[in-house]
């Protein structure tokens, strides 16, 4: 006889039972807290003032990704509803009851399905609530979007939530193991972490959208590209690829969930699988009651217990506490899938470069450490915790507890156990690099930053350990197996997530952690990060050594464990000496966190965004009028640097002529000196200078003239400074690359005068919490005198006129410098390598010097004699740099003139600054630049040739013109030699190449504009904003060329570039050349207006 | 050797009195701790096995302190749990070895002669090699008997140790434990009678936290020594019996109802006089402890 109300009845059981417990309301808090963090950190990735922080956009990409939580959620609540009565062993009876076991099989399903989707609305909740958790100011706040986060919850978290619960059930019935619904879970979301990874590059969007199980991967690149209105309180369009991706993963999960419903009996379920404990425990003890071992002595043995034979004990015992987490099949399970990601990311996803590929540097393996970081964390705490309490858990601990080893003899082989699983993980990734590399017929391998980035403590293997330690302290601390792994995993999440959305910004708070370990550059290593890092290991170890002392002493044998007890604090078997080593390590720790905020923010090496915000927005209020009238034209006739990598300093002296073309006599002196600039000299037409007043903090010194300069008058100043950094910085902000151990590249040397607009706060949501008015644009106005007058290339720029500038460099041995102009002298002494350079036949003027240990390759390319100073080992392009430098050379001597230096240096640098900088006879590239680009890759080719003969054109354009700082500069900048580059791109490498370079200028404008700080203007009043002029004015541009035909464009532009009287403007080459006539009317509206549907 | 308890009090969160003044003194040979589930047998014996603080008396073990140094007290402990857990992905023979190391048996070739032999002893050499993961009831529970014996223990503790144990493996539990017991402490905890009256020499009876009775079996038999009758009735003469009479205990035996009553006359009414068994002392000891 059937049981007619059994549905209703398991179905209200489970409930009850999950909503007795006190877990479920931590989880429901759990939740709604990383909804506010998840949608706080979706924010931060849009800059434009109005986005909204409750906006619908944010809830929809948050409700698709879930997070790790909430799988975790699932795969627990899933697994457990179907499997307890196994696990507790109740089946035996309870599958005994007249039940129909179809129906006893839909009702847990529905039941876990429905808990499920009881507990992920606290996720939603959580989002609602960010309104009122004060995290947000009112205006990044409008109405909750009600209708939409209904809608998101619809169509994300309810079908995959289906989709997850289904997995799990299917993969329990098939497999009849816990472990099962766990590894199928943790299947779905290694798709959707590849699917996820892959997309930021891959042209195969459509792919990645389908594949993703969560549909988060759709929802992310399409909400990054609504406008902000949409993203703010508008429905989520629904595509094709949407609805494919919610019908495939439904039928998927349908599918297992049939597949489930007909094999799962409770004679099938109950019975176990092949090999499995529970068969096994089945098994009768058949042996014989013979009498084997009556009368056989007991040999007396010899016990031990001194410190040394506990140590070596201690190492016995954790080769078994080791055996017995890597034996299981579960372990080799998970290990295997995580061998596979971390072969796979190193072999295809890793190597992802711009538009292509990298050659698989060292680097680059090393980082799937960081890629994959997070979740191998996880899984070692995880693991670590049940290590940990393995005796309570399997119910040892008596046996255990009864023994005369001390606590630390049981306790510390678990922790050296999980240490030795810990290196197994290392070691995984470091063999999965090798392995990929070798695959590759890549031999560069660079070994020392293998063990020191993945055994090390940047995120390695000693990261790792300390986060087992950590585990270790708090199973000491609260005996309690659930708690342990909520509070050290909650832990870990809260400070990562809080990392990453901003909450908290130094890295001294986040426990294990150091700075810059994710930003290693192949010429500058880790630099200063390196020191800092040593410092922060040696805080976190001081640490460490306090956890393990004080998990030991907090660990209590036996029962009765309370959290806060005085006696486990005075009792406990630590000695006096491991106290006092406590406490010592305690202190250690305390004094090197104080040591830590000296080195940093007492030496300015680090300050808080909300500082930097509001020193910005006193720098605007304090010095915008004031310095604002000292209009100074800066000519620089002669400067000499002498560099000390070694000791991050520069000294340098300069002369510098100024002129004040202003109506007024200038009577003040403002000089832009930060606080780690000491000037040591200044004089004014030889007249010592005495700085009136010095605004560290805003970087800003006065100087009261004795002499005021009188309108349209010139006068000498001549500065000796000192530029050095002290201490070192505390988080990957502050590469300090202007002054690094290689590679530094110095282009603050001279100091502006004046009020410095890059120093104010440049977004219109920062200005307004600074109660500072909105910026209009990021430029001036076509028409502003000011601006006219003013370089946009560089305020060292003199328009009109020749100009001479010398520029003696130092640096030391072996690094060898460079600098803008011709090379007149090399010579060394005193153990230093001197350069003295001359720029002597441009209008660009540059005082920007860099030095590293660079190797050379020198050239004569259509009579320029090149040179490439590449770093060692970077020699895997040079062919092709010489290839695309010739063929930029051969176009501009061609198609718009003659290319005006007789000598080019192209210099690698480090990645923390501009990707590029164009200078006089002188190009600095990033070493991302195609360095170390893979040129088996098309795209790659046809990228180096675009970055490359981009920047020659710069130079040809910057060399015969002033470029005036006002609206569309950087369309004669960066957009007008990009569309003429472009041209050789389609010449010498292909028209796929210049097509895949649209498809990221495409993606990147759509993208980003979303994000727009201000209000994206058409292109003719372009104000210098990284998404559009780079990419929409380089599209439209060469569309206008390819409508005009090429050689007329390029014509056009050389004539108008070479005899423009005045400064260049662009709108006024635009209108000039649509006087010229045959410009489609059509295309005009890609440079006058700013539409949605313009197209690209 | 000596195990002297002395005032040992221990109360439970929720004011539960577990154990009550308990006063014991127990010398070499074996010793029979008797009571009902829940009389605070099992914590005493944690409390002996240094596995919970007690909140006031002292247990010595020869000169030791046992609460004051836990650690002396182990290097002389035997203790097998009333349950326990096993480590089931590691063969017996692996976790004896590990337990041993445990106990401090450095050499590795004692260490391999002294689990050889306990897996001889209890009748688990065939399947040293397998997983404990894997074993019956009656397995393991012998495999905790193998553990308790490493390091040649001088006071050892089994806490309900014939659970589990068929009839054979439960007698050559009881011979080793004799054997044992020549030379040791031995207590042994237990709800079965019958395990005592076999094993032991010395014996308590422990009923709501408190020792109620102390003695070697036969003292303790002997107490009721004329006060017992005995008499077969129908089952539903039970009650009126019991209005009547002191009742001690009832069982069924060959389908009729035994009764047993305490009284110091003749009780008449065709009640026979019976030799009184530890069962009986037994009962009639948990019968007659005071309430609280």
């Amino acid at each position: 006889m059937k049981n007619p109300v059994m549905m209703s009845n398991i179905f209200s059981f489970e409930l009850r039972y999950r909503f007795r417990h006190p877990l479920t309301y931590l989880i429901l808090l759990m939740l709604a807290g990383q909804g506010i963090w998840y949608a706080l950190g979706v924010y931060d990735y849009y800059t434009s003032d109005e986005a909204l922080l409750n906006g619908a956009g944010i809830f929809y990409q948050c409700m698709a990704g879930g997070g790790m939580l909430v799988v975790a959620i699932v795969a627990m609540i899933s697994g457990t509803t179907l499997y307890r009565d196994i696990a507790v062993g109740s089946a035996d009876y309870v599958y005994a009851c007249p039940l129909d076991e179809k129906r006893f099989f839909l009702t847990h399903f529905i039941t876990a399905y429905t808990v499920n989707l009881f507990l992920v609305a606290a996720y939603p909740a959580g989002m609602v609530l960010i309104k009122y958790s004060g995290l947000g100011e009112p205006h990044q706040l409008g109405p909750t979007p009600w209708l939409e986060l209904i809608h998101g919850y619809l169509i994300f978290c309810v079908p995959n939530l289906f989709v997850l619960t289904a997995v799990c059930f299917f993969c329990l019935v098939h497999v009849r193991r816990i472990s099962a619904a766990y590894i199928g879970v943790v299947g779905l979301t290694v798709l959707f972490v590849a699917s996820e990874v892959m997309s930021e590059n891959s042209p195969y969007r459509f792919f990645l959208e389908v594949m993703d199980p969560f549909g988060y991967v759709y929802c992310k690149l399409l909400v990054q590209e609504l406008p902000v209105a949409m993203k703010n309180s508008g429905f989520l369009p629904m595509t094709a690829s949407f609805w494919i991706n919610r019908l495939f993963w439904i039928l998927l999960g349908l599918s297992g969930l049939y597949l489930s419903y007909k094999r799962f009996s409770f004679q099938y379920f109950l019975k176990a699988p092949k090999g499995s404990m529970r068969q096994k425990t089945a098994r009768q003890n058949n042996e014989s009651a013979s009498s084997l071992g009556d009368g056989v002595p007991i040999p007396d043995v010899l016990c031990q217990y001194g410190r040394k034979e506990n140590l070596f004990k201690v190492l016995r015992l954790a080769k078994v506490e080791f055996l017995s987490v890597v034996r299981p099949a579960s372990f080799k399970i998970i290990f295997g899938l995580l061998i596979f990601i971390i072969f796979m990311q190193n072999l295809f996803w890793n190597s992802t470069y711009y538009i292509g590929h990298q050659v698989p540097l060292t680097s680059g393996m090393c980082n799937v450490r960081l890629a994959n970081g997070f979740l191998f964390m996880v899984i070692l705490m995880l693991l670590a915790g049940e290590l940990f309490y393995k005796e309570r858990t399997g119910g040892f601990w008596q046996i255990t507890g009864a023994t005369p080893s001390p606590t630390w003899v049981l306790q510390v082989p678990k922790l050296l156990a999980m240490f030795a699983v810990a290196f197994v993980f290392a070691l995984s990734i470091f063999l999965g690099g090798i392995c990929a590399q070798a695959l590759q017929g890549f031999w560069d391998m660079d070994l020392a930053l293998y063990i020191g980035d993945i055994f090390g403590y940047k995120f390695g293997w000693i990261t790792y350990m300390f986060n087992i330690v950590l585990v270790f302290f708090l199973a000491g601390l609260f005996n309690n197996r659930y708690l342990t792994h909520v509070v050290a995993v909650g832990y870990y999440l809260f400070i990562i997530i809080s990392f990453d959305i901003g909450l908290i910004e130094q890295v001294r708070f986040g426990y294990s952690l150091v700075p810059g370990l994710d930003d290693y550059s192949e010429m500058m290593g880790y630099g200063i990060w390196e020191t800092s890092s040593f410092f922060f290991f040696l805080m976190w170890a001081a640490l460490a050594v306090v956890f393990v002392l004080a998990g030991i002493q907090f660990w209590r044998r036996g029962i009765e464990q309370r959290v806060f007890s005085l006696k486990r604090v005075f009792a406990g078997e630590l000695t006096p000496g491991a106290k006092a080593a406590g406490l010592a390590g305690l202190l250690v720790f305390f004094l090197l966190q104080g040591f830590i905020v000296r080195q940093s923010s007492g030496l300015r090496n680090y300050i808080s965004s909300d500082q930097a915000d509001a020193e910005a927005a006193l720098y605007e209020t304090t010095y915008a009028q004031a310095a604002g009238t000292n209009q100074l034209t800066q000519q620089v006739d002669e400067v000499r640097i002498d560099l000390f990598p070694g000791q991050r300093k520069a000294e340098y002296a300069a002369t510098v002529t100024l002129a004040n073309f202003s109506t007024e006599p200038l009577g003040t002196l403002y000089l832009n000196v930060d606080a780690h600039t000491d000037i040591s000299m200044l004089t004014l037409e030889a007249l010592p200078l005495d700085p009136a007043k010095r605004d560290i903090a805003l970087g800003m010194s006065v100087y009261d003239l004795p002499d005021p300069i009188q309108p349209g008058e010139k006068a000498t100043l001549l500065i000796k400074a000192v530029r050095r950094y002290r201490g070192f910085p505390q988080t990957a902000e502050e590469p300090q690359a202007d002054l690094a151990f290689n590679g530094l590249f110095l282009t603050e040397a001279l100091h502006l005068t004046g009020f410095d607009e890059d120093k104010t706060l440049r977004d219109n949501r920062d200005r307004e919490n600074y109660h500072l008015t909105k910026l209009s644009s990021r430029l001036d106005p076509i028409d502003d005198t000011y601006g006219l007058r003013r370089g946009f290339v560089s305020p060292w720029q003199k328009s009109g006129g020749r100009q001479t500038l010398n520029l003696t460099v130092s640096t030391s041995v072996p690094q060898q410098p460079f600098a803008p102009g011709r090379l007149i002298r090399e010579w060394q002494e005193g153990g230093r390598n001197y350069a003295f350079f001359q720029v002597d036949t441009t209008k660009m003027v540059q005082p920007y010097v860099g030095s590293a240990r660079y190797l050379s390759r020198k050239s004569l390319l259509e009579q320029v004699d090149v040179n490439l100073l590449y770093h060692p080992g970077h020699d895997y392009n040079l062919d092709e740099f010489q290839q695309a430098i010739e063929a930029g050379l051969a176009f501009i001597n061609t198609a718009l003139g003659i290319y005006p230096y007789s000598e080019l240096r192209v210099a690698e640098i480090p990645y923390y600054q501009e990707d590029s900088y164009a200078m006089a006879g002188a190009i600095a590239l990033s070493e991302k630049e195609g360095w170390y680009g893979d040129c088996n890759v098309g795209e790659i080719r046809g990228y180096i040739q675009y970055v490359l003969a981009r920047d020659l054109i710069r130079q040809w354009i910057a060399a015969n013109s002033f470029i005036a700082d006002v609206q569309g500069a950087d369309m004669i900048w960066t957009a007008l030699p990009s569309a003429l580059a472009l041209q050789v791109v389609e010449s010498r490498v292909g028209v796929r190449e210049v097509e895949a370079l649209f498809a990221k200028m495409r993606k990147t404008y759509h993208k980003d504009r979303t994000n727009e700080p201000i209000k994206e203007p058409p292109l003719i009043f372009a104000d210098h904003i990284d998404y559009l002029e780079g990419n929409k004015g380089t599209m439209a541009l060469y569309k206008l060329a390819g409508n005009i035909g090429f050689d007329r464009f390029n014509r056009f532009v050389g004539k108008w570039v070479t005899e423009s009287a005045g400064p260049l403007v662009f709108y006024d080459f635009y209108e000039k050349l649509k006087k010229a006539g045959g410009v489609d009317p059509e295309l005009c509206r890609l440079f006058e207006q700013v539409e949605e549907d313009v197209a690209l | 050797m000596q195990l002297e308890i002395t005032n040992l009090n221990k109360t439970y969160a929720g004011n539960v009195a577990a154990l009550k003044d308990v006063s014991l003194t127990i010398g070499t040979g074996m010793f029979g701790l008797l009571g009902e589930n829940g009389a605070g047998k099992s914590s005493l014996m944690r409390i002996i096995a240094t596995l919970q603080d007690a909140d006031s008396g002292t247990v010595r073990f020869n000169d030791i302190d046992v609460l004051a140094e836990p650690e002396k007290l182990r290097r002389q402990l035997g203790y097998l749990p009333q349950e326990f857990g096993v480590y089931p992905s590691v063969s017996a023979e692996e976790l004896l070895f590990h337990i041993a190391d445990l106990k401090g048996i450095a050499n590795v070739g004692e260490r391999k002669d002294q689990v050889e032999a306990l897996l001889q002893k209890v009748n688990l050499w065939d399947e040293r090699k397998r997983k404990i993961g894997g074993f019956s009831g009656g397995m393991k529970q012998r495999f905790g008997i193998a553990q308790a014996l490493l390091g040649n223990p001088r006071l050892i503790i089994v806490d309900e140790p014939t659970a589990g144990l068929d009839p054979v493996e439960r007698n050559r539990f009881y011979n080793l434990l004799s054997e044992i017991g020549e030379h040791t402490v031995v207590i042994l905890s237990t709800h079965i009678v019958e395990d005592v009256s076999t094993l032991c020499n010395n014996m308590a009876i422990l009923g709501q936290g408190r020792v109620l009775r102390v003695g070697t079996p036969g003292e303790l038999e002997q107490s009721l020594n004329g006060l017992l009758w005995t008499k077969s009735i129908q089952k539903d003469e039970l009650a009126g019996y019991r209005e009547r009479n002191d009742v001690l205990s009832s069982h069924f035996h060959l389908g009729t109802l035994n009764l047993t009553i305490c009284s110091k006359a003749d009780p008449g009414d065709g009640f026979a006089p019976k030799p009184p068994s530890l069962a009986d002392t037994y009962f009639h000891t948990l019968k007659t402890v005071p309430a609280d």
